[in-house]
């Protein structure tokens, strides 16, 4: 969604601002942020925010990024099972290597 | 269940909890219908292999919405006929199968109908001249109507203006009432088996699709039923209709853009039709008509990333050839179908084999993890295992029981729909009169607005998958549903190799084969 305009809210501040031309949000955030909101139009996320999230190739690890990418589903195979047929992977719904370099690929690590 | 326009997408996926790590990049997929800043692309209909002399307009400001089921239509229909209310406003119907004890909403056809006469509603109705007695009671209770009530105004012709093998099979109803005009279109007839199940139906009730325009595309579908009505040698006897061709089109109303195509057959060429002027042709389309071929291929041929289709026959060369060009450009290409051991078609498993051996379906086909990209995996072709009620143990093989798929419907890229009443064959591209609907949804470039194509998908594989909407959102993740379906799927895998027509039971021999006159 390119020139969306976006509001989040992040460690007691709030920012203001538009997706980029590849509708992205980047934001520099204070450090110790836990929490917080983005909203685009009607649109709303709470945020976690974590040191790292866990390791892609972990189930909290695939199941976190691929929320994130929209692979949303209670059963998780199903959900990856989803994001490799997406991306011309073996669509087995069990995480390989192929998987795991692509999701944090599109996802970011 | 009705699909109203510009929707939102699952409240799961517009309103949810993200993970993030810090000084990281991190990615969230931002629910989107962006509009397509080609949009006419979808609606150029110069392709075609029984190219028409004509092409239909593109109209913007239409209000679609559509409807799955019998029952979701036949509500709609019930509340738009509610509208029409006294002098002045008219209801007009084409129908392949009419009957009046079906119930629209609160009320059957046959009270309808009869209040609105009653009212001074004009009621006028073309219904095919079905084989044996169908339609003809129905057509002379719209008739009577006219003799027991006043200011009564019913009239209802029964069709048989058609090609030798022909056959009338357009579903459109058009309202003029106190809301203006409303019409219908789509593979919905008034027929209980859309909403029961009939011992004599297997698969019943039939899964199907319908739409309701408000906006100027319903002017397009009451021309049908004008050109249709004035051209016929009975309703010279009639009084006129209150519509005409120079009735200026409705007032904008929606987001989406509307094509609306015909079939009809070439006169011209192949016996059968005279026209209300003693020609042999209709004198509307003096050389037949085939836009609804020409909106279907040219959608085809737009597709990027994945073409669905709904189709209760499957058998039009012509379109297998298209598809097969297609393949190479998009990412998935799921297909529905009903079991061949329901149809009615002679010669079905024939038929639908080489269409499917055409574009290389493989149903034993098993991923290779060291070919990815196999053409192979981008086919799924599928039927409804799940009828719901049981079905006729006579006609019905217990291992292929399953619905009947009788809709006509195409949706490309979560873009481009297509909802009509032609059926993927040679009759219903160029021999038996047709209309469909292509729509383009140009609504609002924002998060969280859903267009009417993509809705439309989602609800559909959400119900014939057995999966949330969330779960089937993203096409080409959820195709991975219709490529290896689980058991507790809606949804199995058909195997063109599985059966011949050796084993077929046939219902009734409604014909379809390739010595049939095709268009121009």
């Amino acid at each position: 969604m390119v020139g969306a305009k976006y509001t989040l809210v992040v460690g007691g501040q709030t920012y203001h601002g538009q997706t980029d031309s590849n509708g992205m949000v980047s934001q520099v955030v204070p450090g110790g942020a836990t929490s917080g909101t983005l909203t685009l139009d009607m649109w709303t996320v709470d945020l976690t925010i974590q040191q790292q999230l866990d390791p892609a190739d972990t189930e909290a690890g695939y199941s976190a990024r691929l929320d994130n990418l929209g692979y949303y589903a209670e059963d998780a195979s199903m959900a990856l099972m989803r994001f490799q047929s997406a991306n011309d992977l073996n669509p087995t719904g069990q995480m390989d290597d192929a998987t795991k370099a692509k999701l944090e690929e599109i996802h970011g690590h | 269940m009705g699909t109203e326009n510009s929707p939102t997408p699952p409240s799961g996926l517009h309103n949810r909890k993200a993970g993030l790590s810090m000084n990281a990049l991190n990615t969230l997929e931002v629910p989107c219908d962006p509009q397509d800043p080609n949009f006419s692309r979808w609606f150029d209909s110069s392709i075609g292999p029984h190219q028409s002399s004509v092409t239909r307009p593109m109209r913007t400001g239409n209000q679609v919405t559509s409807f799955i089921g019998g029952a979701a239509t036949y509500a709609a229909m019930g509340a738009a006929m509610a509208t029409a209310t006294g002098p002045g406003h008219y209801i007009y119907m084409l129908n392949w199968w009419v009957d009046l004890t079906v119930t629209l909403g609160s009320s059957t056809l046959s009270d309808i109908i009869t209040k609105a006469c009653a009212a001074g509603v004009q009621v006028r109705a073309l219904f095919w001249d079905q084989p044996g007695t169908q339609n003809n009671a129905e057509a002379y209770f719209i008739c009577s109507r006219s003799a027991q009530k006043t200011p009564g105004d019913g009239y209802a012709i029964v069709d048989n203006n058609t090609l030798y093998v022909g056959s009338h099979h357009q579903k459109i109803l058009v309202v003029n009432g106190s809301s203006g005009l409303i019409a219908f279109c789509g593979g919905v007839d008034f027929n209980p088996d859309r909403i029961s199940y009939l011992p004599l139906e297997p698969g019943s009730p039939l899964h199907d699709v319908h739409c309701r325009i408000v906006g100027p595309a319903a002017w397009d579908l009451l021309q049908i039923f004008v050109d249709r009505w004035n051209d016929h040698p009975t309703s010279a006897n009639v009084s006129a209709l209150r519509a005409t061709s120079n009735d200026p089109l409705p007032a904008a109303n929606g987001d989406q853009y509307v094509q609306i195509g015909r079939t009809f057959p070439n006169g011209s060429k192949f016996a059968g039709i005279s026209s209300r002027n003693g020609k042999s042709y209709y004198s509307f389309a003096q050389y037949g008509e085939q836009t609804c071929e020409a909106i279907i291929f040219k959608a085809i041929a737009q597709a990027q990333q994945f073409i669905y289709v709904q189709d209760q026959y499957l058998q039009s060369m012509d379109a297998s050839n298209a598809l097969k060009a297609a393949l190479p450009n998009i990412k998935k290409l799921i297909i529905l179908i009903p079991h061949p051991s329901l149809s009615d078609h002679p010669n079905i498993w024939r038929f639908e084999k080489a269409f499917l051996d055409n574009l290389g379906y493989d149903p034993t086909f098993k991923y290779d993890p060291n070919n990815p990209n196999d053409p192979k995996a981008k086919i799924a072709v599928c039927y409804l295992k799940g009828a719901g009620l049981a079905p006729n143990p006579k006609l019905v093989p217990p291992a292929t029981q399953g619905t009947y798929v009788h809709s006509k419907m195409w949706i490309i890229d979560d873009k481009f729909a297509v909802i009509g009443s032609a059926n993927c064959n040679n009759r219903g591209y160029t021999n038996d009169s047709e209309v469909v609907a292509g729509i383009y949804d140009q609504s609002k470039n924002t998060p969280c607005t859903l267009h009417f194509a993509h809705d439309l998908r989602n609800q559909l594989w959400s119900l014939h998958l057995g999966l949330s909407l969330n779960d089937v959102f993203d096409p080409i993740g959820a195709a991975a549903h219709w490529l290896a379906p689980t058991v507790a799927s809606g949804v199995g895998r058909f195997n063109q190799n599985a059966d011949t027509d050796s084993s077929w039971a046939p219902r009734n021999q409604i014909a379809d084969n390739t010595s049939e006159p095709i268009g121009n």
